[in-house]
C-alpha cells in the first residue's frame, strides 16, 4: 500500500480522494481481454489481485440489457473499501455475443469511507456528480486519484434520490432488512428493482453494520464474490447449486412467507412505520448516526425513544408523566441515543410547561366566564 | 501413473484442489471444479490424467477444444471416446451448435464457476488398446494471463497444471505472422510460469509433455508446411525456451475455419467475424501425439 497511504481523508477534510482503476475487456499492445486496463497508482498489487478475481467479467451482469448496472462494495484485505460500478458498455470487440462490461474501482481508506456514511450508493452519486455522470472510457490514458467533495453538499443530493417503496413491497423489503440486520450470509433472488432494495434496505442499516457490510446488486453469483449480501438473479437450477455449495440463505422474493421473528422486530417494525408514511429520508438520517455496534436492545431502544418523542407534543399530563418514567432511567451507551433523550427531556420539559400554563389558564377562564 | 483413487465420495475432496466438499456439492466451494469428476474419478477406480488447454484470451481454446471432443466422439482416426456425464458434451455442443449457426461460441467469463469441464474416457483402436481417462476444462484466457502475471489469482490454475500430465498450449499463429509478438511474450510468460512452477534442478529439463499449438493458421498456410520452422520464425523467445528447458515439446499447425466474412451493425463500428463454414485441419493431430506421451 505504498502510494494509498497519502489518499486518506483527515478528521476535517473538505476535500477526499479514493484511487480508481478501470476493468474491462479490450485489446491493446499489451494484451487481449479482461483485466485492469488503467488505474492510479496507489492501488497496491495486492489489491489489485482482489479486484482481478472478484470483478466481473463477459456475461456477468444479471441483465444483459445496454442499460444494465451493478455495484458490490466490500473491504479489501489491506483494510481498504473497494466499490465496483458496473454497467454494459457496448458490444464486446471481438464479437463473440454479448456486451463488454465495464467496472469503475473505487478504492478509499476506511475514513472516507465512513465519510460517506459507510454507504456505498452515496459515493457512486458523488463521483457521478464528480464526472457529469459519465464512467470513465474503456481505455483512459492515465488515471489520478479522484478527487470527492464535501459532506454537506452531498446530503441533499442524497436523501433526494431514496425513493419511497411501493406498499405491496414492503413486506419483502422489511423481510430483507431483517435478514441484513441478522449478520447472515444472503441471496436475494427475483427482486423486481433490486437497485432501490439494496438502497432502501441499507439506508435503515446503522453505519457500524454498513461499515463491515460486502454487498452487491446486479452481478452474478460467482464463487469469486464472497459478499455477505447478494441482490441478484439466478435460476432454479443455480439457486439450488448455490445452497448446495455454499453456506448461504436464500430469499426468494416473491414466495416470501411472513418474517421470522427476529430480535429485531422493534426496529423493523419502527422503520416499516416510517417507510409507510413517506419518511424515508428520516430512517436514513437516523442510520447514519449509528456508528456503534447496535445491539437488537440498542436499537430497540433507540426506536421506543423516537416514537415516545413524537407522543410528547401531544400528551396529556398523564401520559407525560408516563413517558418521564419511562425514561428516567436510561443510561445511553450510544451517541444518537445520547442525542435522542437529551431532545426527549427538552420536550417533555416544553410540553410540561405548556400543560401547566393551560391548566392555570383553565380556572381564569371559568372565574371570567362565571 | 494409474494410481487408484482413494477419495471416499463421502468425504468428496476436490480433484483439482483437495479441498473437502459436503457429500453433495455440485461445484467445489474452494475453486467451482465439478465434484461429478471425483465420483467418475471414484467409480473408475484409477486416476484420471488432465490434460491442461491454456492460451490468451480470444487464441481460440473453446473452439479448439469443442471440435476436438466432436471429433473424438465421432471416433475420427480410431479413437473412441466415451463422455462421462452430460456436463462433459456441454462444450462440444455449445460449440457445434454456435458454428453451425455461423457464430463462434460465446467468450468465456473469468468466473471459474462458469468454466466447462470434461472428463472423457478415450482410446485409440490397435492391436493393444489402452483406455485413458482425460479431464480437460475450457479455462478464460484473462484467467490464465492474470495467473502468469500475479501468481495465485486464480490458484484453480496452479493447481490445475500441477496435477496436468500434459499440456496444450495455443499461440495465435495469425497474429505471429502479421508481425505481432503478443503471442510469442504470453507463450514465453507462460513456459516460463510453469518452469518456475516445477523448478528442475539447472540443467535438467521439464519432462512433462508440451504440445504447442499454432490456431488460425489458415491464414497463413506456410505453418502447416512446418510448424517448427514457422515458430522458430515467428515465435522466436518461445521456441527458445522450449529448446533449453522441456524435453517434450512438439509444434502442430492447426485450423478449423474454412472461410471467415466480417459484418457489421448499423448502430456500432464493432466488426464481428462470421464463420462461413468450418474445415478442420490439424485438431486431432496434437491430441494423439499428447496421448502417446502419456
Amino acid at each position: 500500500m505504498d502510494g494509498g497511504a497519502a489518499v486518506t481523508a483527515s478528521a476535517g477534510a473538505r476535500v477526499m480522494h479514493a484511487e480508481q482503476a478501470v476493468f474491462t475487456s479490450i485489446r491493446s499492445p499489451m494484451g487481449e481481454g479482461y483485466r485492469i486496463v488503467a488505474a492510479s497508482r496507489g492501488i497496491s498489487p495486492d489489491e489489485k489481485r482482489e479486484l482481478v478475481q472478484s470483478a466481473p467479467s463477459h456475461g456477468s451482469l444479471c441483465d444483459s440489457s445496454p442499460r444494465a448496472t451493478g455495484l458490490a462494495s466490500f473491504a479489501l484485505n489491506s483494510g481498504r473499501r473497494c466499490i465496483f460500478l458496473s454497467r454494459n458498455g457496448g458490444t464486446e470487440h471481438t464479437g463473440r455475443g454479448g456486451c463488454r462490461v465495464l467496472t469503475w474501482v473505487l478504492v478509499m481508506e476506511p475514513e472516507v469511507f465512513r465519510r460517506f456514511r459507510c454507504d456505498p450508493f452515496e459515493v457512486e452519486g458523488v463521483v457521478l456528480r464528480e464526472t457529469e455522470g459519465k464512467l470513465p472510457g474503456t481505455s483512459p490514458a492515465r488515471m489520478e486519484p479522484i478527487a470527492l467533495p464535501a459532506e454537506n453538499d452531498r446530503r441533499a443530493a442524497h436523501a433526494d434520490q431514496l425513493g419511497t417503496p411501493p406498499k405491496r413491497d414492503l413486506n419483502q423489503v422489511t423481510h430483507v432488512l431483517s435478514a441484513m440486520l441478522a449478520q447472515r450470509r444472503t441471496l436475494v433472488v427475483g427482486a423486481p428493482s433490486p437497485r432501490a432494495v439494496l438502497r432502501l434496505v441499507l439506508s435503515a442499516t446503522p453505519a457500524a453494520r454498513r461499515q463491515r457490510l460486502s454487498v452487491s446488486y446486479g452481478l452474478k453469483f460467482s464463487p469469486g464474490r464472497r459478499y455477505e449480501f447478494i441482490l441478484a438473479d439466478a435460476s432454479p437450477s443455480e439457486i439450488e447449486r448455490v445452497v448446495r455449495d455454499h453456506e448461504i440463505d436464500v430469499i426468494r422474493w416473491e414466495s416470501l412467507s411472513t418474517p421470522a421473528r427476529s430480535p429485531f422486530r422493534t426496529w423493523l417494525r419502527f422503520v416499516r412505520q416510517r417507510w409507510e408514511a413517506g419518511r424515508i429520508g428520516e430512517v436514513d438520517q437516523l442510520s447514519a448516526e449509528l456508528t456503534e455496534d447496535c445491539s437488537p436492545m440498542l436499537l430497540e431502544r433507540i426506536a421506543n425513544l423516537c416514537e415516545d418523542l413524537e407522543r410528547v407534543p401531544a400528551a396529556d399530563s398523564s401520559l407525560l408523566s408516563e413517558l418521564t418514567r419511562r425514561h428516567l432511567k436510561a443510561r445511553p451507551t450510544a451517541d444518537v441515543q445520547r442525542r435522542l433523550l437529551s431532545e426527549f427531556h427538552a420536550a417533555a420539559e416544553a410540553r410540561r410547561a405548556a400543560l401547566e400554563q393551560a391548566e392555570e389558564a383553565a380556572p381564569a377562564e371559568g372565574e371570567e366566564a362565571t | 501413473m494409474s494410481k487408484t483413487v482413494d477419495a471416499s465420495p463421502k468425504y468428496a475432496p476436490c480433484l483439482i484442489c483437495e479441498s473437502t466438499n459436503a457429500p453433495d456439492a455440485i461445484l467445489c466451494k474452494q475453486c467451482s471444479a465439478p465434484m461429478a469428476l471425483v465420483h467418475e474419478a471414484h467409480a473408475q477406480e484409477r486416476e484420471p490424467r488432465m490434460v491442461s488447454i491454456l492460451g490468451d484470451s480470444n487464441v481460440g481454446k473453446t473452439v479448439y477444444l469443442g471440435f476436438l471432443l466432436d471429433m473424438l466422439s465421432q471416433r475420427a482416426n480410431d479413437f473412441e471416446a466415451v463422455p462421462r456425464g452430460a456436463y462433459s458434451v456441454d462444450l462440444q455442443q455449445i460449440v457445434i451448435s454456435h458454428m453451425a449457426y455461423r457464430m463462434f461460441p460465446p467468450k468465456t467469463p473469468m468466473e471459474t464457476d462458469e468454466w466447462n469441464w470434461t472428463y472423457y474416457q478415450v482410446c485409440k483402436r490397435g492391436s493393444s488398446p489402452k483406455w485413458v481417462d482425460l479431464v480437460m476444462p475450457d479455462v478464460a484466457g484473462e484467467a490464465i494471463a492474470a495467473e502468469v502475471a500475479s501468481p495465485s489469482t486464480f490458484r484453480i490454475i496452479q493447481n490445475l497444471l500441477q496435477k496436468s500430465s500434459g499440456l496444450l498450449l495455443l499461440v495465435d499463429a495469425a497474429l505471429a505472422a502479421n508481425g505481432s509478438a503478443q503471442p510469442d511474450f504470453f507463450a514465453l510468460k507462460m513456459m516460463s510460469y510453469i518452469d518456475t512452477m516445477f523448478a528442475c534442478k539447472r540443467g535438467k529439463r521439464i519432462s512433462m509433455p508440451v504440445a504447442i499449438v499454432l490456431t488460425k493458421a489458415d491464414y497463413c498456410p506456410e505453418c502447416f508446411d512446418s510448424p517448427r520452422r514457422f515458430a522458430e520464425a515467428n515465435l522466436n523467445r518461445l521456441w527458445n525456451v522450449c529448446e533449453s528447458r522441456f524435453s517434450k515439446v512438439e509444434f502442430f499447425a492447426s485450423s478449423v475455419v474454412g472461410s471467415l466474412a466480417y459484418a457489421t451493425a448499423g448502430d456500432n463500428d464493432v466488426v464481428t467475424p462470421v464463420p462461413l463454414h468450418t474445415a478442420l485441419r490439424g485438431v486431432l493431430e496434437p491430441f494423439e501425439w499428447m496421448v502417446a506421451q502419456l
